[in-house]
Formats: C-alpha cells, sequence, structure tokens
C-alpha cells in the first residue's frame, strides 16, 4: 500500500502530526510528489472550507471551492516560492478560486415541467449538515461584518488597514468585529422550533 | 485617558464589556490592539477561535482532487482536438464553398426558415404595471446608487488603488442603506413619504462614507437638506459642501441599471442579484452621473456586456428588452 493510500485509509483523528513545514511540503509537491498534498488539506482544508462559507455561505459551494483550490495549489506548485510564506499565498490562491468562481456562476435552468410537484405537507427535514449549521451562524452577520472577519483572519490586516479598505473608523472595525464575535457565540436555534 | 493592556484584554474577553463602548473608547481601544503586539495577538487567537468553532464536517478530499485532475487532462486533450478539427474544418468548408457558390449568392440562404421561437419572452414589467411599494423602493434605490456614484467619480478624482477601494466600500454601503430603505416602507401607519425616505437614506450613506475617509477622496458633501423628483426623468438633492448649499440635478437611472427593477423584472434570486450589482458597479456606474448627463451612447452596449454573461438565456432576451437592444 502506498503512502497516498494509507492517508485516504487512516481516519484524520487517528493521525499523528506531520512535523513537515508548509513550505517543505511544497517544494516536495513542487518536485512532483503529491503525498504532500493530502498533509496540506489535513492542516488547512477546514480552514479553507471556513473562509468559502464566510464569502459565499453555500456549504456545498464552499467545499467544492475547496477541493478546487487545493487541485490549484496542485497544479500551480512549480509557481511558489519556497523562500516565501505559505499562507498568503494559499489563500491569494483561494481568492482567485473565489473571484473565478464569482465570475462564472451561472442560475441553474429547470424547465417548470422538470420541477416535482409539492407534497402535501412537508416533513421537517431530519438532521441539519454542520456547513448548514453553520451557513446559519453567519446568515446573523452583515456583508460588511463577514469581510471584516475574512480581512482579519485570512488576510491578516490590523484592525487600520481593514479600516482604510472599507472606509468605517478603526474604532468602527473593532466593534463590529467584536459583535460579529459575539453574534456567533450565540447559541444556534433549533430548526425544528415553532 | 491612555488605556494598558490589562484594560483591553478584559475587553477582549468573551462576553467582554466592548458591546457598551462608546466611538470614543473604541477608538482607543482599536489605536491600542495596533499599537500593541501581544493584545493584538489576542484578538487574533480570539478571532481565529470563533472562526475554529463554526462546525465543519465535509473536509476537501484527494479523491475530489484526483477527479478534478482527470477532468482538467480529458479537457486539455479534447480542446487539442477540437482546434485540430476546427482548423480541417474550416479549410474543408472554405474550399467546398468557393467551389459550390454560385455568382449572385446562395439560393439556400434566401429560402431558409426564420428560426422559430418555440416560447414568446414576455415583456419586461413597465414601472407604472408594479405596485408602489415596488415603484417607490426602485425609485428610491436608484437615486441613492447614483449619489454614492456621484460623490467618488464625479467631485473628485481618487487614484485606481483608492478608487477599487471606495467601490468596494460604496457598494456595501449601498447594500447596508437599502436594508433601511425597504424597512421604512414596509411601514404603514403612517405610509412613509418617498422623497423623505430618500433624504435620510442619503444622509446615512453619507454619514457612513465620511466616517473615514480615503486619502485621495477630498470632497464630500457634509449634509443633504433636501431630495425632490422635479420631474419623472431627474431627481434633485440639495446638498451642503464647504460651506455652501448646491443644488445636484441629475436624471434619474435607466430601468437597465437599477438593482430593486432588475430583481423584479428578471426574477433574479439574491445571489444572482449580488453578481449583478458586483458587475455593474464597477463597471458601467463609475462616472455614471456624468454619463447619463452627456447621454453617452456606449452605456447599453456596456451594461449588456457586464451583465449577458451571469444570465440564463431566457434572462438574456429580456435583458436585452429592458436595454432596447436587438
Amino acid at each position: 500500500m502506498s503512502a497516498k493510500d494509507q492517508l485516504e485509509t487512516v481516519p484524520p483523528e487517528d493521525r499523528l502530526p506531520d512535523p513537515r513545514r508548509d513550505e517543505e511540503l511544497m517544494t516536495l509537491l513542487r518536485s512532483g510528489e503529491d503525498e504532500p498534498l493530502g498533509v496540506l488539506m489535513t492542516r488547512h482544508g477546514d480552514e479553507l472550507v471556513r473562509f468559502f462559507l464566510l464569502r459565499s455561505r453555500d456549504p456545498h459551494a464552499a467545499q467544492d471551492l475547496a477541493n478546487e483550490t487545493f487541485f490549484r495549489i496542485f497544479s500551480k506548485a512549480r509557481t511558489f516560492e519556497p523562500k516565501k510564506a505559505f499562507r498568503p499565498w494559499f489563500f491569494t490562491v483561494a481568492l482567485n478560486v473565489w473571484r473565478a468562481w464569482q465570475r462564472r456562476r451561472r442560475p441553474p435552468e429547470v424547465p417548470l415541467q422538470a420541477l416535482p410537484e409539492p407534497a402535501e405537507e412537508q416533513a421537517p427535514s431530519p438532521s441539519v449538515s454542520a456547513e448548514e449549521q453553520a451557513a446559519r451562524l453567519l446568515e446573523r452577520l452583515s456583508d460588511i461584518d463577514r469581510e471584516i472577519l475574512v480581512l482579519r483572519h485570512y488576510e491578516g490586516l490590523q484592525l487600520k488597514e481593514i479600516a482604510r479598505r472599507l472606509g468605517l473608523s478603526p474604532g468602527a472595525v473593532y466593534t463590529r468585529l467584536f459583535r460579529a464575535l459575539e453574534k456567533l457565540r450565540e447559541p444556534a436555534e433549533d430548526p425544528d422550533s415553532v | 485617558m491612555d488605556l494598558h493592556c490589562d484594560d483591553v484584554r478584559k475587553l477582549l474577553e468573551p462576553a467582554g464589556s466592548a458591546l457598551s463602548l462608546s466611538d470614543e473608547r473604541a477608538e482607543q481601544v482599536a489605536e491600542h490592539l495596533d499599537r500593541c503586539p501581544d493584545c493584538d495577538q489576542r484578538l487574533s487567537r480570539r478571532v481565529a477561535d470563533a472562526l475554529a468553532a463554526l462546525p465543519v464536517a465535509a473536509h476537501p478530499s484527494l479523491g475530489a482532487v484526483r477527479t478534478l485532475a482527470r477532468q482538467e487532462l480529458r479537457k486539455s486533450t479534447l480542446l487539442r482536438l477540437a482546434g485540430l478539427a476546427a482548423a480541417g474544418l474550416a479549410l474543408a468548408g472554405t474550399g467546398w464553398a468557393l467551389l459550390s457558390t454560385p455568382p449572385g449568392g446562395s439560393a439556400a440562404s434566401k429560402d431558409r426558415p426564420a428560426p422559430v421561437v418555440e416560447t414568446p419572452i414576455p415583456e419586461p414589467p413597465a414601472l407604472s404595471d408594479l405596485s408602489e411599494l415596488d415603484r417607490n423602493v426602485i425609485r428610491s434605490e436608484g437615486a441613492v446608487a447614483l449619489y454614492l456614484q456621484f460623490c467618488l467619480t464625479c467631485i473628485n478624482n481618487p487614484t485606481d488603488q483608492d478608487k477599487q477601494e471606495f467601490l468596494t466600500r460604496s457598494l456595501l454601503i449601498f447594500r447596508e442603506v437599502r436594508g433601511r430603505i425597504r424597512s421604512e416602507f414596509a411601514k404603514t401607519d403612517p405610509p412613509p413619504k418617498t422623497d423623505a425616505v430618500i433624504l435620510n437614506a442619503l444622509n446615512d450613506a453619507l454619514g457612513i462614507l465620511s466616517s473615514s475617509k480615503l486619502a485621495s477622496v477630498n470632497f464630500l458633501p457634509s449634509k443633504i437638506t433636501g431630495f425632490r423628483f422635479p420631474t419623472p426623468d431627474s431627481l434633485q438633492v440639495d446638498h451642503v459642501l464647504g460651506k455652501q448649499t448646491w443644488r445636484l440635478t441629475l436624471p434619474t437611472i435607466p430601468r437597465h441599471l437599477n438593482f430593486a427593477y432588475l430583481k423584479t423584472a428578471l426574477g433574479a434570486n439574491e445571489p444572482l442579484l449580488a453578481r449583478i450589482e458586483e458587475s455593474l458597479w464597477t463597471s458601467v456606474y463609475v462616472s455614471l452621473p456624468a454619463r447619463l448627463e452627456d447621454k453617452d451612447p456606449t452605456i447599453g452596449r456596456r451594461s449588456l456586456d457586464a451583465v449577458l454573461p451571469l444570465l440564463s438565456p431566457r434572462q438574456q432576451a429580456t435583458y436585452r428588452k429592458i436595454v432596447g437592444a436587438p
């Protein structure tokens, strides 16, 4: 069994943390090995899904975009400069994937006749996926608040830089950021409650 | 009063008292955070923790990435083959046409039946067909959008970098103010007056806009004192710029650039509308008040370029009708 296959069969929680730095893994990826990609996915996958969830609030799109980002990382590994930090490059690639997706996205067209008749009584959905819960939590935030979270966490900007980017005062950015964090802390509403 | 690290760290605690901070205090905290790496680090951790708590169950998978890689490989191979085939067909077609076309043109092209349109595309609604509420929202949003662009591109000359930032920021502000407009119009007792709603909305937008100015955006009106539609095709804003009050008269925004109208006419859902807004806002909307006044003939074509790629074929046909394009 190859290292790649092992990586896919061992559950993530049972894996030992890989001691190699992201930049070292990218150097290996540049030389044509694809095993390091799995390590990067384990390390950054969830954060990347959250990045896209924050932007799109669409759980399915978030996962597809995360996969596409890793594919780009893999196919564009040669453009990575090993002396530079991985994280900013990684999120630049993610941002480009996001922009390209926005440009090419079109609403699917479904002929009216092909739509199923609505049921008499809709049974409540038995369970809500984790991403849908996350999307609901993010619905509580305004566009500006989500943008502030993205700029702060993924682009690592200081409050005054975010303020300049969004045309707010640094104090307003701080207040909005703090309020957003509090809103995310509030317990999710039970979808079955009336 | 100067803030110490201990004060700021207390405020950074979950459910700390940051929510009740005055504006002045919030500015002090922000300044401290930008100066103090340790406190800033704490804030970063707090943000990271909050985001890490967002539940995520589906992870990106190597299998999915490999599928994408295979698709990409297949696509590039097919593209190469298609390119070769197209070149061959073009050569053969040209040869065939040269050999078989009689002088005076092809009879087949004259006899060709007109294409059959299976379902007629309905006419986009006239404003008078819409409810009073919809009409009011459409007029109000159009006025706010146009005025925000006036502030950026007509009385200022920002650098390219600032322009991009200002566009992003002004669209976010527009969306925020739009929410307030809609909630105003939702009130029925007493029914709101459109001019008053727009006046408040414009002042709201201006307030947010001027809370932190960009370096190359030097002129912003300090207050708007009056708003009216003197004719159905124009709007008037009285605003204080410098120490003087000025009356600005602008043509109203055309239907094909009015987001609220497009939402109704195209049946656009929220994500589609957001994409249309972003596309138009960063292209046709730039300097729009001046272009409208100059009756710039490229507005229609540029709008089509910006919007059509986002739409389904049926919506494209409707949008062409709204623009008045063939």
